[in-house]
């Protein structure tokens, strides 16, 4: 696979929609994500020699965009995390569920892309990773670097703050700052 | 999963699912090669200093050099005797004398340099 061009050509492709949405999770900026990005395909192409096939080829890719993201920010450091987690009832998990089933797809489609990029930077990656990628956390754990006790704590932190966000959003009359509808 | 985190699991995996990805712009892929050919093109293959070829024309020059010299010692009947080189060279070469101090200096320095080759190869393996 070596210097091999136009095999690494396929695995852009296959791979960069995934990689982007992480990055862009992470970062907020389409532009900048865009670049991260990039810099992390032509990183992953320079470092396919010391590849070792210990991890899947997908793990180590993501490991290296997520480095390259959390790069970018710290040099940003202009980052503000949203730090606001509410009790989510089961019944508050239904009523979701049911306002966001009468939006359109388009539409709801959209405002969970927007919760999801609300959240901070990691956990948002996380989510991405586990729910989507279906990877478990002990690959998440190995793309991240952090361990695994921390990632279920970060899933658990992260599915708490995309229900508060998504009730903000679609149940903005029944947040707990006004009171709750009876 | 616990069973009172199935319900949020569940329904987290369905939101992610239906997030979905969102796409670079349409030239991405062909930004990232541009960059990825332009680079393998600077990066340089390592060339040695001294060619092979050299090398061997060196090896040859030395070999008849070394032949020509011993096979035909500087004297009156040897070759170079019929040019009267001696007439143009006229020094006398003293024994060389050397304090024990230097060929410590002579065998260290021989020593590393022989260890050059070595380090090269294992640093080289290191960076690979």
């Amino acid at each position: 696979m070596q210097g091999d061009t136009q095999a690494f050509g396929v695995l852009v492709e296959r791979y960069q929609d995934f990689i982007f949405t992480v990055v862009l999770r992470m970062l907020k900026i389409r532009e900048e994500a865009e670049e991260v990005a990039q810099d992390a395909f032509i990183k992953a192409f320079e470092s396919l020699s010391s590849f070792r096939g210990e991890s899947k080829f997908s793990s180590w890719l993501y490991s290296i965009a997520y480095r390259k993201a959390l790069d970018r920010l710290r040099k940003n450091k202009k980052y503000v995390a949203t730090e606001l987690i509410e009790e989510i009832t089961e019944g508050n998990l239904e009523s979701i569920e049911n306002a966001l089933g009468y939006l359109e797809d388009q539409e709801r489609k959209q405002i969970i892309q927007e919760c999801i990029t609300q959240l901070p930077k990691a956990e948002a990656a996380i989510i991405t990773f586990y729910y989507f990628e279906d990877q478990s956390v002990k690959e998440v754990a190995a793309i991240t670097g952090l361990s695994e006790d921390n990632i279920k704590i970060k899933l658990y932190r992260s599915r708490k703050k995309l229900f508060t966000l998504l009730k903000h959003f679609v149940l903005p009359e029944i947040s707990n700052n006004n009171g709750q509808a009876i | 999963m616990d069973k009172p985190y199935k319900n949020e699991e569940l329904f987290t995996k369905k939101l992610v699912k239906e997030a979905g990805l969102s796409k670079p712009s349409v030239d991405f892929t062909m930004r990232v090669m541009t960059e990825v050919t332009r680079r393998k093109v600077t990066q340089s293959v390592y060339q040695p200093l001294i060619s092979n070829r050299t090398w061997g024309v060196l090896a040859v020059v030395l070999t008849i050099l070394l032949v020509v010299i011993i096979a035909f010692p500087l004297g009156d009947d040897a070759i170079f005797g019929a040019l009267h080189l001696d007439t143009y060279l006229n020094f006398s070469m003293r024994p060389l004398k050397l304090s024990k101090t230097v060929v410590y200096a002579i065998g260290f320095t021989a020593l590393f340099l022989v260890q050059i080759p070595f380090l090269k190869h294992y640093l080289g393996k290191q960076y690979r």
